[in-house]
């Protein structure tokens, strides 16, 4: 069809000004800085959604009717002129607007690139396409190419468009041939199912190559932490504060509301998940089974992760049909030998321990081999009063690669199975009560270095062994038979004389090092006139209860009005488990003395976090008798720099009279 | 019977082998065939059998029960502000409006403890002087300072710290236990009970304390004698060997079992049950009470003559029954009910249960059994820091329970009394909640172990429990 010679010279004059307006704004978009924009050009920026659909449809309707013309030959299309004007306009519109968009800087990455070349592209092409339907008609061989060409322009422009709002379609096929994260082999934690509720709600516009809205990626857990442009979304043990939840709770139509309107919302699990686990302190690698959740939660949060089936079907009663699962048959086996021998921990019943309670007259090497299946799954052994033999232990041994716990008491093996232990790396604790052991077995134990716990009462193994076994199994408590001699009761005499403790309200140890006796400490002032003189270096002197004499007494004061700080170092870091303080009353003036306080620790003394704060009582007598020790529990985190920051005092200023400090395991 | 009833018959196996069974139960076949049957049903397996709900900790529980409410005054809680008050009129703002038992009525006196405190093991806590040889374990257990319980008097607090309901009738805690976990053993009973008593007037304990309520009949307790033979009539009669006593149950059980199928009561099942285990315990309880493989070393660290009645004996046997597999034993002694007489009796209760429990404690941690055996102390109330005449009265609102063994830090303090020893002021702590840390420890879920009776699902700690985090290592 012709156009009217009027309005198509009209039409040609607005397309080269269209074509000037798109090449301005993208030299301009590209190379301006990026920042704010009037309202009313951040408006049209905004309409860019708006407008980019409208071409869409137009170009492709009149692609699709080129393509029909072709099969159908007929001579026009109806009305394609109009359509085409209406397409090109918008796509124009849709081109400067998404200029104006690109230039306020939210978006960044590869795909705006190239969706902003191509978008520049296809407007060009309609604008292209719009010329030649006006100055050829639209059925002349002119238009009908470039009708094509730019159809197919708009879909690559469309695809990098549509890849940046909605991620990629393919992503279901994608995932499922991805490798799923093995959770049989990893330990499944919460932090896990919280990822998997971002990766399915928030990861097509919070993480990498998409627009990152708000600044904001969620793909990680210092992601998190570090937030986007309003500022963390996680506060770990805040619901209030974490964005992650606050956002979520908002209604729906609140602008803020994530995800937004009309994408797909959280289910009521899973922000009942993400609460608690907020709540929980947000941890990153604690093990979903862990936590402290409603079981039904748990529950949820184990189909949610796409855990077996068994698993939550472990859950129910067994009223209902046990569900089939491999260990069962092997069980069977093992049980139809000796009764209730076989018991099953854990919701998928997948740990295992064997115990020869019920015949333990009646071990043969064939009972034992009958437990080889379940081997793996094994994770406790009980062949205590057996007359299991040496060489069947041998052998259930190296194939019990998981085995944590072995009780072999009151038992005759040799030790021929003690190499094999050795190689178990789960193996925690390891029961010899009453068996015939020698101190050449004291070498095979020495090796066991995995062990937390052995026991070795009633064997014949001699104290000095047991005593050098003690140095070389370092990290393991060793129970021998000098541990009643070691737990002797209090005598009767001692119960008839004693009289009621002194009121001191804390429980002190005497066994554990001291370390504040190797720190070196220091106030922010101290106490000096004349020559009475009450430095920080008092604090770890050793001298209690205001004692001492003239110019040499035990107890720090901090200067007159000030209520003072005093730092320790450590010099290195401890697992800090217990601070002690106590208190000054100044002897018998009772005039100074801390009255509440701060305590900090840091790693690097340079950055302090608080511990806890807490009041002083005042020493009420002044005879020596009632300076009790405060004792403050720690919870071992790390610490080289201990710092007491008083915050208010008695009388004149603050002061004490000695800090201990204990990392007790 | 109704149909869920039906369905519920776990321990009857299939039609074809009750078949089987039937047509040969009326000879003689072996008493194993009974017990594993061709399907390897097992009638002692609990509901957990497929797996527990989280990975336990221990495995079995030793009970030892204080019975009569001994004064937390005088065990675990030092009271110096109780001493300074002693003899002055108890303040107002403690008891007004309280609860009293047998003090209604009377003027209230500030009564200090009787005896004095040490500080023990390296955690330097604070155990009364009559008990120098728990003092020697005070690095393996955990005491709670800030129980509280709720009936004053003696059979309804049992009640409730047994059964979690002050209204009689529902399972104690040992038969939760069991029909969750099944028994270990096949040859003893997985809940045992024993008694003692000494140092004071002997309170009545009942049956119903370890009953099963709804749950199946066969996890009930199983009280054992204390003195002489534990199980009267163990032996056979004169003339009947062991084999004959097998076809006897046998022919029994079989008649049982063809009345089993046509009624399909629960309690007929559990009499087979029973009596299949009865004629094992023939076997079975003479090895344990054969005290002879017992080295003297370990009689002289209980203190005691096996079979002569004391605390110290049952703590013994206690050790022996649980390396044989049984999984909750409960001690009651029976003695602390001081409503008089403090200073002169209770020495001796204390006298009575000391050595006793510190040589269990000790001898399962020689033999590495503490690590998978729950140990709770502590009896179903505390006592008033009001004088009642020379004793003290029943006191529910604060008293010390201690706790050792699997998953519990030893050397730990945890919760506190207000300065009189009245009312658990920091972390209160409920019979509810020590329920619900059990289980936990055990590997069962409180809210998931529940049975349907009544039309609703009855569970332990009913619609409370929280775990008691501070004693858990």
């Amino acid at each position: 069809m012709q156009a009217h010679p009027k309005s198509s010279r009209a039409v040609l004059s607005l397309c080269g000004i269209a074509i000037a307006a798109i090449a301005g704004a993208t030299i301009w978009a590209k190379t301006a800085e990026p920042g704010k924009l009037p309202p009313i050009l951040e408006v049209g920026g905004n309409m860019h959604p708006l407008f980019l659909h409208l071409p869409i449809g137009a170009f492709m309707y009149l692609a699709t009717a080129e393509v029909w013309r072709l099969f159908t030959k007929t001579k026009s299309i109806p009305g394609a002129y109009p359509v085409l004007l209406f397409g090109t306009a918008n796509s124009v519109l849709a081109a400067l607007a998404g200029l104006l968009l690109y230039q306020q800087g939210e978006y960044s990455g590869e795909l705006v690139d190239q969706h902003l070349i191509w978008g520049v592209v296809f407007a060009l092409c309609s604008v292209i396409v719009l010329i030649a339907a006006t100055a050829k008609g639209s059925d002349s061989g002119a238009y009908r190419s470039t009708i094509l060409g730019s159809a197919a322009a708009l879909t690559v422009a469309g695809h990098w468009g549509g890849l940046i709002t909605h991620g990629d379609p393919l992503k279901p096929i994608l995932a499922s041939t991805k490798t799923e994260q093995d959770f049989s082999q990893v330990p499944l934690t919460s932090y896990h199912v919280v990822d998997r509720i971002f990766e399915n709600k928030c990861y097509s516009c919070h993480a990498q190559d998409t627009k990152q809205k708000g600044g904001l990626l969620m793909d990680s857990y210092a992601a998190l932490i570090a937030g986007g442009k309003k500022g963390t979304s996680l506060v770990p043990g805040d619901i209030k504060e974490s964005r992650l939840s606050s956002y979520v709770h908002l209604p729906l139509d609140d602008e803020l509301h994530m995800p937004p309107e009309g994408k797909p919302q959280l289910t009521e699990e899973e922000i009942s998940f993400m609460d608690q686990w907020i709540g929980s302190g947000a941890p990153e690698t604690l093990e979903l089974a862990s936590h402290d959740f409603p079981s039904e939660l748990t529950t949820w949060a184990l189909a949610y992760m796409g855990a077996p089936v068994m698993q939550q079907e472990a859950t129910k009663l067994a009223d209902d049909e046990p569900s089939v699962d491999v260990l069962a048959p092997h069980i069977a086996k093992v049980e139809a030998v000796i009764e209730n021998s076989i018991f099953r921990l854990g919701p998928g019943g997948e740990a295992l321990t064997f115990t020869a309670v019920n015949a333990r007259n009646a071990i043969t090497d064939e009972t034992l081999a009958a437990l080889h299946p379940l081997a793996d799954s094994l994770i406790e052994i009980d062949l205590s009063g057996s007359n299991v033999s040496s060489q069947a232990l041998h052998h259930l041994l190296e194939k019990s690669v998981n085995l944590q716990r072995l009780n072999l008491s009151n038992t005759t093996v040799d030790s021929t199975w003690m190499p094999v232990a050795t190689k178990l790396p789960s193996l925690q604790s390891l029961i010899l009560f009453g068996t015939e052991l020698d101190d050449q077995d004291v070498k095979q134990l020495a090796k066991m270095q995995q062990l937390e716990k052995l026991y070795l009462a009633g064997t014949g193994i001699s104290e000095n062994q047991v005593t050098a076994l003690r140095s070389r199994l370092a990290t393991a408590e060793l129970i021998a038979d000098d541990y009643l001699a070691s737990h002797q009761p209090v005598s009767k005499e001692k119960i008839v004389a004693a009289k009621t403790a002194p009121s001191s309200d804390t429980d002190t140890s005497s066994k554990f090092k001291n370390l504040a006796l190797d720190a070196s400490i220091s106030a922010d002032s101290f106490y000096h006139q004349g020559t009475e003189s009450f430095p920080a270096k008092n604090l770890n002197d050793q001298r209690e209860a205001d004692s001492g004499s003239s110019g040499n007494w035990s107890f720090w004061l901090a200067e007159d009005n000030k209520t003072g700080t005093v730092t320790l170092d450590l010099q290195q870091a401890y697992r800090v488990s217990t601070v002690e303080i106590q208190n000054t009353r100044n002897r018998h003036y009772a005039d100074r003395g801390l009255k509440s306080f701060t305590l900090e620790g840091s790693l690097d003394g340079k950055n302090y976090t608080k511990i806890l704060s807490s009041d002083l009582a005042h020493p009420s007598e002044a005879n020596g008798k009632d300076y009790p020790f405060h004792s403050y529990t720690l919870d071992k985190s790390p610490l080289r720099y201990l710092r007491i920051v008083g915050e208010s005092h008695y009388g004149a200023s603050g002061g004490l009279n000695e800090i201990r400090v204990f990392a007790k395991p | 019977m109704n149909l869920s009833d039906f369905n519920k018959v776990q321990d009857f196996s299939s039609r074809r082998t009750f078949l089987k069974r039937s047509l040969s139960s009326l000879g003689a076949f072996a008493i194993g065939d009974l017990l594993a049957g061709s399907d390897g049903q097992n009638i002692w397996k609990g509901t957990l059998g497929s797996g527990t709900h989280i990975q336990p900790k221990v495995k079995r529980v030793i009970h030892l029960c204080m019975a009569g409410g001994p004064s937390h005054l005088e065990t675990f809680d030092y009271k110096p502000e109780l001493e300074k008050l002693h003899g002055q009129a108890m303040p107002e703002s403690f008891t007004k409006g309280e609860q009293l038992a047998q003090l209604q009525g009377s003027a209230l006196r500030v009564m200090g403890p009787e005896f004095g405190f040490e500080r023990h093991g390296e955690s330097g806590m604070m155990i009364n002087n009559q008990f120098p040889h728990i003092a020697s374990v005070a690095d393996d257990i955990a005491v709670v300072r800030s129980m509280y319980t709720e009936q004053i008097n003696h059979d309804p607090a049992h009640t409730f710290f047994n059964t979690g309901s002050i209204i009689p009738g529902r399972p104690c805690m040992g038969a939760w236990t069991l029909y969750g976990l099944g028994s270990v053993s096949s040859n003893l009973p997985g809940y045992v009970v024993l008694t003692s008593e000494g140092g004071g007037q002997a309170q009545p304990i009942s049956s119903k304390q370890w009953h099963n309520g709804f749950l199946p009949s066969k996890f009930q307790g199983v009280q054992l004698q204390s003195k002489g033979d534990p199980v009267y009539y163990v032996n056979n009669p004169n003339g009947i060997n062991r084999d004959a006593q097998g076809d006897l149950i046998n022919t029994i059980n079989g008649l049982n079992h063809l009345h089993l199928e046509e009624s399909h009561d629960r309690e007929i099942a559990a009499r087979i049950a029973q009596y299949e285990l009865a004629f094992k315990m023939q076997a079975s309880v003479p090895e344990l009470t054969d005290f002879a493989n017992e080295p003297q070393h370990v009689l002289d660290l209980y203190g005691c003559q096996p079979g002569d009645g004391s605390f110290a004996s049952n703590c013994l046997m206690a050790r022996r029954l649980a390396e044989r597999g049984v999984r909750f034993i409960q001690l009651y002694h029976r003695g602390w009910d001081h409503h008089g007489g403090l200073k002169q009796n209770f020495p001796v209760a204390a006298k009575h249960v000391d050595q006793g429990t510190a040589a269990l404690i000790k001898d399962l941690k020689m033999r590495g059994m503490l690590d998978d055996t729950l140990v709770i102390w502590g009896g179903e109330f505390g006592r008033t820091p009001m004088a009642q005449g020379t004793g003290r009265d029943h006191h529910i609102k604060g008293f010390s329970v201690f706790f050792a063994g699997g998953g519990i830090k030893g050397g730990t303090v945890y919760g506190s009394t207000d300065e009189l020893g009245y009312a658990a002021t920091e972390h209160p702590t409920s019979i509810h909640d020590l329920h619900m840390t059990m289980l936990h420890l055990l590997g069962v879920d409180h809210k998931q172990h529940t049975f349907r009776f009544q039309g609703r699902d009855f569970r332990l700690t009913d619609v409370h429990g929280h775990l008691i985090k501070g004693i858990l290592a």
